[in-house]
């Protein structure tokens, strides 16, 4: 009895140990995300100023549109997915609207 | 996610798309994008829209894409009470818009002033179009600048392109935005609103989920005429640039043609019409004052995120 706990023992260290080792292997070697062009790099460092704004104090909420501007409130056809905050996403470019 | 920039239509174009035949699809995109301005350009003389405009008074076979943007541009005229006018090309070319905005902004010195008032001229509802054998005939007088519909419609028919080839995909052309299935991570596609008085901030950042988003601002394309300022937004019922109590205003819609509709009417005004309109159709839009505060239509609080990149 006690050489088979032993064994038992022995066996799940060694498995726990080999399928730590081939999941590291396994994800050391996976694809990373990549960007086609180099201007990507440039696209990224384009919102650093807007990160620079973050430390500006959280204003109060957006003031609405007067009341005879807006009669009715229906639902927005989109599905807007409310966040409080986002990561900085690297494998993929920010998007800008300004206008043009 | 993998994706390409490029300049197209005066403006900086991006086409992002994710997966394995994502380079094939952003290089057809990219082709079909630089064709489109091929037929849509006024600047280009043998473009189909410039060659539509000699044509005037005189029958026009166009293409199946003109058709369908005239008819886009019609519905839309109607919608907006007039509102949205893509005839209003005389009135920009009075007012020294007569060449691309980069070759405008390379120009030294300013643009000479007006040499005439403007003159009453055809409006877009006397244009026919026979849809069936796809000929036009604009009256005498009347030409056309799509401008920035003609940007969307591009936007549109690139981004629908792009998605035969990728899971997920994006078509940035100067703002005007279209997107298509779930951005990576499953967290939105991140949106940033310039502020229209220093392009170096944002003045809010949004997230989006599949579709389309535009901007029109009266601080872009504009240039020096006899000592004033003007804008390459018209208000067709004056025809001078638009005195909007907004800076600019941002669109968001199931479309990028939409979005750039409703983004230049809603800038052009009068606000409570097309507040109302824009309500009726399910339109969310924010409207930046010229003092740099952020206002929304209802349920637009619900995508504006990090309230601190706003700036007052």
């Amino acid at each position: 009895m006690r050489f088979f706990k032993a064994s038992l023992r022995t066996l799940i260290m060694l498995a726990s140990t080999f399928s730590f080792l081939g999941g590291w292997v396994l994800l050391a070697h996976s694809l990373k995300p990549t960007s086609s062009s180099s201007s990507a790099s440039s696209a990224a460092a384009a919102i650093v100023p807007g990160n620079a704004a973050a430390a500006l104090p959280t204003l109060a909420p957006l003031p609405g549109l007067n009341s005879q501007q807006i009669q009715s409130m229906p639902q927005n056809p989109l599905t807007i997915i409310a966040q409080p905050q986002q990561p900085q996403l690297q494998a993929m470019p920010m998007f800008r609207t300004s206008g043009s | 996610m993998e994706w390409i920039q490029f300049r197209a239509m005066s403006t900086d174009v991006l086409v992002a798309g994710q997966g394995p035949l994502a380079q094939d699809g952003m290089r057809a995109a990219r082709a079909y994008i630089e064709a489109g301005e091929r037929r849509f350009s006024r600047f280009q003389p043998e473009s189909e829209l410039s060659r539509l405009n000699r044509s005037a008074g005189r029958w026009f076979t166009a293409s199946v894409e003109m058709v369908q943007l005239l008819q886009k541009a019609l519905y839309f005229h109607g919608l907006t009470g007039g509102v949205f006018d893509p005839s209003v090309l005389p009135d920009l070319i009075r007012l020294g818009y007569d060449r691309s905005i980069d070759e405008i902004r390379a120009r030294p010195g300013m643009v000479p002033a007006a040499a005439s008032a403007r003159e009453p001229r055809p409006g877009l509802d006397e244009m026919e179009l026979d849809e069936g054998s796809r000929r036009v005939r604009l009256p005498k007088g009347l030409q056309l600048d799509f401008g920035g519909i003609a940007k969307g419609w591009i936007v549109d028919g690139a981004a629908a392109l792009l998605g035969r080839y990728c899971d997920a995909c994006a078509v940035n052309a100067g703002g005007d935005m279209r997107f298509i299935g779930h951005a990576p991570l499953g967290l939105g596609w991140p949106v940033e609103l310039e502020d229209p008085r220093d392009a170096s901030h944002s003045i809010a950042r949004l997230t989006l989920s599949d579709g389309a988003v535009a901007t029109s601002s009266v601080a872009k394309r504009s240039w020096k005429q006899g000592g004033s300022t003007r804008h390459h937004l018209i208000d067709p019922r004056t025809g001078e640039p638009a005195r909007s109590e907004w800076l600019c205003a941002t669109a968001i819609a199931a479309d990028a043609v939409t979005a750039e509709v409703y983004a230049k009417a809603l800038l052009i005004g009068p606000g409570a019409g097309l507040a109302e309109l824009a309500a009726r159709n399910n339109i969310v839009y924010l409207l930046v004052d010229r003092k740099g505060n952020l206002h929304g239509s209802p349920h637009s609080q619900e995508l504006v995120h990090e309230h601190e990149f706003i700036r007052q």
